[in-house]
């Protein structure tokens, strides 16, 4: 893997460090992008009347501005670090799934051009803010496609965040070195352990809020146009995920500082059980405290007090992960270099922007505060502040281990001191303005804003240029920076311990530790076989067609039909990717407690049903919540006639009207199938365990028929309601069910795909009785789709 | 300067959270830089005995009763903010008296006044001083967020619902509203007036103002 710059290494890779280099160059150019952009709007608002923009402009450059730094800059950067750290951290060879790891970036990498391409679109892109908050984001008073286009990057980007949280979690779980120990493990990887189990909660709704939206913009469902979902339906999902979501950014920028601050001061960090113990505190509260964002709305008093007091405790766990920072300074050696300068200033960010934090919780500050400035000043401070200069002193920290080169080190300090010097003037006069409302595109002369704006803009100018002299001092350093060696900063951790730039596969023996100690045993046999190439094209064309698919969906159908044929096609590839001697092999065996027993494959197809039911659960939420809403709900129990039952459809109910029930019967007979299947797939399973290969083939072509029957059945359905007028357009009775059991059938087609390939994968005599893992993870989505319809027959037939 | 309800209480509340915020910001950023400074490394200086040694597990260190202390201390003074807030949250909820009910309409892009004897009024509201107005806030179209920086109060409105917030004028005279949530290409120019005036004068551009309707 020594072509630095071949097209084929960079295009195909699946090799952890290069898809680490992947991230970091795509978040710097999105962060160089989206920070152009607010240099442009500090332009515009440096004093009052300016005409640099016009609204539309202006409200789109702000909505783009805001949705890239959150969700394409700040956490990428840090999975940017991760993907490089992490796995030597732990004394891996590569990620759990390689192919999956490239998938990730490819689909971050496309989901991000989506969201710049929407600019170009007619009518332009979004402008509804990053909250996008309803019923504004829906067509009637956004009608442009570049909306629907920024939905679908963000769903795009929710399954790369999917597939990553998939592979950290096994990565971690699984692949760690003998004898590193949950608590021997080094707190960034713990950082980013964090951060993935909160995105597994946190982006699903996020994926289910985006779900309803884009049923609302593309299918003419009113979920959040009409008054029993509306506004506040929106907010709840958005803000579950968005709340969350701040910590998500911020979980592994505290893991870096518990790498930096150590290894500088030249002492152990203080209290490493009770920040981590604080940390996981912090981690569930993220979950408890999203009403706080909803304390200007119709709530009741006693929900907003309860959200008020989870969001004031939140602050507890953050102090004493920020006092245990600063405590670790204490009695040590601390050498004031450039990423130790990042690091420290990260702290103060935080110290800021946490104090101010504590008035944004206050449900009485908060009626002035919320939509103001002053939220403005304070999550950069947050996010801004403290995640980025974290970032910029992992950069500093790990670019000798990725280059094997040091950076210069004036340079460095320079553009640490007048970066803390513009970031403070951009923001900390923002606290000052806490009556000037957010995203107003101009203000009037007579308000008085004048003087704290110019400050802000002369900030940014400052913080935004100073950024030019990192580019200078990387771009210098990879060619003329001194040799860096193994070990340039004295750190404890296994990337320390292998060659600047490490070699392909890491490690030449896998690591072990023993008592205290990492080591390589001597001439030991390497656990993994050699890995001769790691690249694979498909992860790339699987993006490029669900990027055509996406686009078709928004904007021209027969796109959509390609992409699906590029994506298929892609699938048959990926499937038939030859492993021998490629992709890091994986080292069975080595997970430990409590994950000693299970294999990579299973461990990660039970996180992405964590996802999956988290996903399911939002979308149902959603139905109760508008089902609650609702006047007049169609409902079973309302038809006395129990004949009706039997045919379904539109039944006149007096004193109600004309209602549509569900076929009960039809429904029974159709949750008996899919419940049969199941036992089918489980039998499948039972006879390739036996070396039944006959046997496998049998049950495997009787599941899906049985699915194929189901799905027919549920068309038979579909037809009889439409022809009754029981459409999607027709109400949220008929909305929810379509869009509710839509998705499963989504779910149960892909199920079937997966189910034909195993057949064919059979018939070539593909499975043996020592190798089924596909039958067995193919198996726990199948009964996973058939549990989910086990939920839904109750809720949308019988209730 | 004396402000108005319900601003006196919001102004007192954040008066004590800036001041404790500034305090404990002020001894917590001077304990890092000073912590940085301090312990700086000089020529000469030893690296600390437990200093991290390459590929060797750093010891753990950090006492129970410290994370006490410091939780104890924290939870005392979060749970006065918390006590604080709630106290004045009552007040900016709980209108003083039955007050003049005012019916307030978001639209894209202004703000509409119904009195209670049906006179209606767009973007300039007209109340009389010293008496409690209470607003009834809705939108028709969009979310807005319906704001009289003046007062220190605002409230979301949504469609379909009516959120509540009152406040009092105690001097003649032009007060802004603001539109606190973006809402369309016209948000920034979603501003309005109040005027408050002597009650005589109000009583009398309200006869005036039924007479036109």
């Amino acid at each position: 893997m020594s072509e630095t710059f071949s097209l084929r290494r960079w295009l195909t890779t699946t090799n952890h460090k290069d898809v680490g280099i992947l991230y970091l160059v795509t978040s710097f150019y999105f962060m160089f992008f989206a920070g152009f952009l607010a240099m442009n709007f500090r332009v515009q608002l440096f004093s009052p009347n300016q005409s640099l923009f016009t609204a539309s402009a202006y409200n789109q450059v702000v909505t783009t501005h805001g949705l890239m730094m959150i969700l394409w800059v700040l956490s990428p950067m840090g999975f940017a670090f991760a993907n490089y750290i992490v796995p030597i951290q732990i004394g891996a060879k590569d990620m759990a799934f390689p192919r999956l790891n490239a998938l990730s970036y490819w689909f971050y990498l496309f989901s991000g051009l989506l969201l710049v391409s929407s600019f170009f679109l007619p009518g332009g892109g979004a402008d509804v803010g990053w909250t996008a908050y309803a019923p504004l984001s829906t067509t009637k008073y956004t009608p442009q496609v570049g909306m629907t286009v920024a939905a679908m990057a963000l769903i795009m980007l929710v399954a790369s965040i999917t597939v990553s949280t998939v592979n950290f979690i096994t990565t971690i779980a699984r692949e760690r070195a003998r004898g590193m120990t949950w608590s021997k493990m080094p707190l960034f990887t713990w950082g980013i352990l964090y951060t993935v189990i909160m995105m597994l909660f946190a982006f699903p709704p996020l994926g289910a809020g985006l779900l309803i939206l884009l049923s609302d913009r593309i299918l003419g469902t009113m979920f959040f146009t009409s008054n029993a979902g509306g506004a506040l339906l929106w907010e709840n999902f958005f803000w579950f995920f968005g709340h969350p979501e701040v910590y998500i950014l911020l979980a592994p920028a505290l893991g870096i500082l518990f790498e930096i601050i150590p290894a500088f001061s030249r002492r152990p960090i203080y209290g490493r059980k009770f920040i981590l113990g604080a940390f996981a505190l912090a981690s569930i509260i993220s979950f408890l405290v999203w009403g706080h964002h909803m304390f200007a709305t119709t709530e009741t008093a006693l929900v907003k007090k309860i959200f008020s007091a989870t969001s004031v405790a939140i602050s507890l766990p953050f102090e004493i992960v920020t006092i245990y920072l600063i405590a670790t300074l204490l009695r040590g050696s601390i050498r004031l270099s450039t990423p130790m300068l990042f690091g420290l200033g990260a702290i103060y960010m935080f110290i800021i922007g946490g104090i101010t934090g504590v008035f944004n919780a206050s449900i009485a500050l908060d009626y002035q505060f919320r939509g103001s400035y002053w939220v403005v000043g304070h999550f950069h401070f947050v996010m801004g502040g403290t995640v980025i200069f974290a970032l910029l002193g992992a950069l500093y920290y790990w670019f000798p281990k990725m280059t094997g080169r040091m950076y210069n080190e004036k340079l460095g300090k320079i553009h640490f001191f007048i970066s803390a010097i513009g970031f403070t003037m951009i923001y900390f006069p923002m606290f000052f303005l806490f009556d000037m409302p957010r995203r107003i595109f101009t203000y009037p002369a007579t308000a008085g804003w004048d003087f704290m704006n110019h400050i802000a803009t002369i900030g940014g100018f400052i913080f935004g240029s100073i950024q030019l002299l990192l580019l200078a001092n990387i771009l210098l350093s990879l060619r003329r920076g001194p040799p860096a060696g193994f070990n340039p900063w004295g750190g404890w951790t296994l990337e320390w311990l292998i060659p600047s730039p490490p070699p392909a596969q890491d490690f030449e023996v896998s690591p072990k530790i023993e008592r205290e100690e990492i080591v390589f045993p001597k001439g030991g046999s390497t656990e993994w076989e050699d890995v001769e190439e790691s690249y694979t094209p498909w992860p790339l064309t699987i993006t490029i067609g669900t990027t055509l698919g996406l686009l078709g969906v928004a904007m021209f159908l027969p796109l959509a039909i390609l992409g699906l044929a590029v994506v298929l096609a892609s699938l048959v590839g990926w499937f038939r990717d030859d492993f021998r001697g490629k992709f890091a092999a994986k080292a069975e065996g080595m997970g430990m407690w409590p994950f000693e027993k299970i294999s990579h494959e299973k461990l990660g197809m039970w996180v992405f049903i964590t996802a999956e039911m988290m996903l399911f659960s939002m979308v149902v939420s959603g139905y109760i919540y508008v089902r609650s809403n609702s006047a007049v709900w169609p409902s079973p129990l309302l038809v006395t006639n129990i004949l009706a039952h039997l045919q379904g459809g539109i039944i006149n109910v007096p004193g109600v009207g004309e209602i549509a029930i569900h076929n009960i019967v039809l429904g029974t007979v159709n949750t008996l199938v899919l419940v049969t299947s199941s036992l089918t797939m489980a039998l499948a399973l039972n006879a390739i365990k036996n070396g039944n290969v006959r046997g496998l083939k049998i049950w495997l072509l009787a599941t899906l028929a049985l699915g194929v029957t189901f799905m027919v059945i549920k068309g038979y359905e579909w037809a009889g309601l439409y022809s009754e007028g029981f459409t999607i357009t027709s109400g949220l009775p008929a909305a929810s069910y379509y869009l509710t059991v839509g998705l499963h059938g989504a779910h149960v087609i892909a199920g079937l795909i997966a189910i034909a390939f195993l057949i064919t994968k059979a018939y070539k005599n593909g499975f043996t009785k020592e190798s089924y893992t596909g039958i067995e993870n193919t198996g726990l989505y199948w009964h996973m789709v058939d549990v989910i319809w086990l939920f839904l027959f109750p809720l949308f037939y019988l209730l | 300067m004396a402000y108005p309800p319900p601003a006196d209480q919001w102004w007192g509340l954040f008066y004590y959270f800036s001041t404790l915020g500034a305090i404990i910001g002020g001894i917590v950023i001077a304990f890092l830089v000073l912590a940085a400074i301090k312990y700086r490394y000089k020529p000469g200086k030893p690296e600390p005995e437990d200093a991290p040694k390459p590929g060797t597990f750093p010891k753990d260190r950090g006492h129970l009763k410290y994370l006490f202390v410091l939780s104890f201390v924290t939870l005392s003074i979060i749970s006065t903010l918390v006590v604080g807030s709630f106290s004045a949250f009552h007040v900016l909820t709980t209108p003083p008296d039955k007050g003049l009910d005012i019916e307030v309409t978001g639209f894209q892009w202004a703000w509409g006044f119904k009195y209670p004897n049906g006179v209606q009024t767009v973007s300039n509201l007209v109340i009389p001083v010293n008496q409690t107005i209470v607003f009834h806030v809705t939108s028709s179209d969009v979310k807005h967020k319906f704001g009289v920086p003046y007062f220190k109060t605002s409230i979301d409105a949504i469609p379909g619902q009516v959120g509540e917030i009152w406040i009092k004028a105690t001097s003649t005279g032009d007060y802004d509203i603001l539109c606190y949530e973006l809402c369309g290409v016209g948000h920034a120019g979603m501003i309005g007036k109040i005027t408050a005036v002597s009650q005589s004068q109000f009583n009398q551009w309200l006869e005036n103002a039924t007479k036109q309707k």
